[in-house]
């Protein structure tokens, strides 16, 4: 098995955690297979990929089991739990050409936003991103409207959940799939003489 | 750093009690820290991680941005006019600066 150098997988041991790959040592595994294995990887998550999309994939508008993680970090961020589908619209592309700007809205388009009954905040979570937060916006009754229009990065193809607050107490969530075919990521691959193991990217 | 260049799009003139949009687009690296240069280091994260809207003294919106936000962040969001005063933006940066820029909106 031809590896790579080793000064190159000592590096990468240091980065798996934060890169851009797969949080969990995947970025490892790709720095340390030959670069002929790692191509036919390549090749077969491509042929994989193609297999998958050529089935029409319903969209899907939410998802009904929030990774725990995901319900941890939140209840440790917002304090809130108790989270109702619904209120709160997260408007995405289904699928994005390329993750690096994929332009997003978020609105609570039925709060009449008054000093009694307005939206708090609005917060944009990702499930397969290097860094799973996004955005966060908070909102007075003088925003008049609670809507927002943004462009983020997704790293690869996941889910992406958004969670409102209000000042009465209430807690919505709303969640949506994109598929992405390009991550934000996939700049490394195009690199001349790319020392970055080509793991980034799609998935 | 290239230049922070800042575009902004407000309405000229807006009724009392209407609810307006406003627009800006500033030019920002964004590195998000995960990426790696040509020479194969890693690129420092360095982004804007807050943006707020003050009119009239006022924040009227707030928002904490993350490393997933794009390159040149561009942000649509809304304000209720109240009274004629200048809207404030700041862009608060990882290095520290404070990026401020207002405009006037004249409420009818």
């Amino acid at each position: 098995m031809k590896r790579l150098l080793p000064e190159l997988a000592t590096e990468h041991r240091g980065s798996e955690a934060e890169g851009c790959g797969e949080p969990f040592g995947m970025r490892r595994f790709a720095g340390l297979v030959g670069r002929r294995q790692a191509l036919g990887a390549i090749v077969g998550g491509t042929a994989a990929i193609a297999a998958l999309t050529a089935v029409p994939i319903p969209a899907i508008s939410s998802s009904p089991n929030m990774p725990e993680w995901l319900a941890a970090l939140i209840a440790v961020r917002l304090g809130s739990t108790e989270f109702v589908e619904g209120r709160v619209v997260l408007e995405m592309p289904d699928r994005a050409d390329t993750g690096l700007s994929v332009p997003m809205t978020v609105s609570v388009p039925d709060s009449p936003m008054t000093d009694a009954d307005h939206v708090r905040s609005i917060h944009v979570v990702t499930t397969r991103n290097p860094q799973p937060l996004v955005t966060d916006y908070y909102f007075t009754p003088a925003s008049g409207l609670a809507r927002v229009s943004q462009r983020i990065r997704l790293a690869r193809t996941q889910q992406v959940y958004c969670f409102a607050l209000m000042s009465d107490g209430t807690s919505w969530m709303t969640a949506r799939h994109v598929s992405v075919a390009l991550g934000a990521c996939a700049d490394e691959i195009f690199l001349p003489d790319a020392k970055q193991p080509v793991d980034g990217g799609t998935s | 750093m290239a230049e922070f260049r800042i575009r902004k799009s407000v309405p000229e003139t807006v009724r009392k009690g209407e609810v307006f949009e406003i627009k800006t687009l500033v030019t920002h690296p964004m590195d998000n820290g995960f990426m790696f240069g040509r020479d194969g280091k890693r690129i420092p994260r360095h982004i804007i991680h807050r943006f707020e809207a003050i009119y009239n003294g006022k924040t009227v919106f707030g928002a904490d941005w993350h490393v997933a936000v794009s390159t040149n962040p561009y942000i649509s969001f809304h304000a209720l006019a109240e009274e004629s005063g200048t809207i404030e933006f700041r862009w608060h940066d990882d290095n520290g600066t404070v990026h401020v820029d207002s405009v006037y909106i004249q409420v009818i």
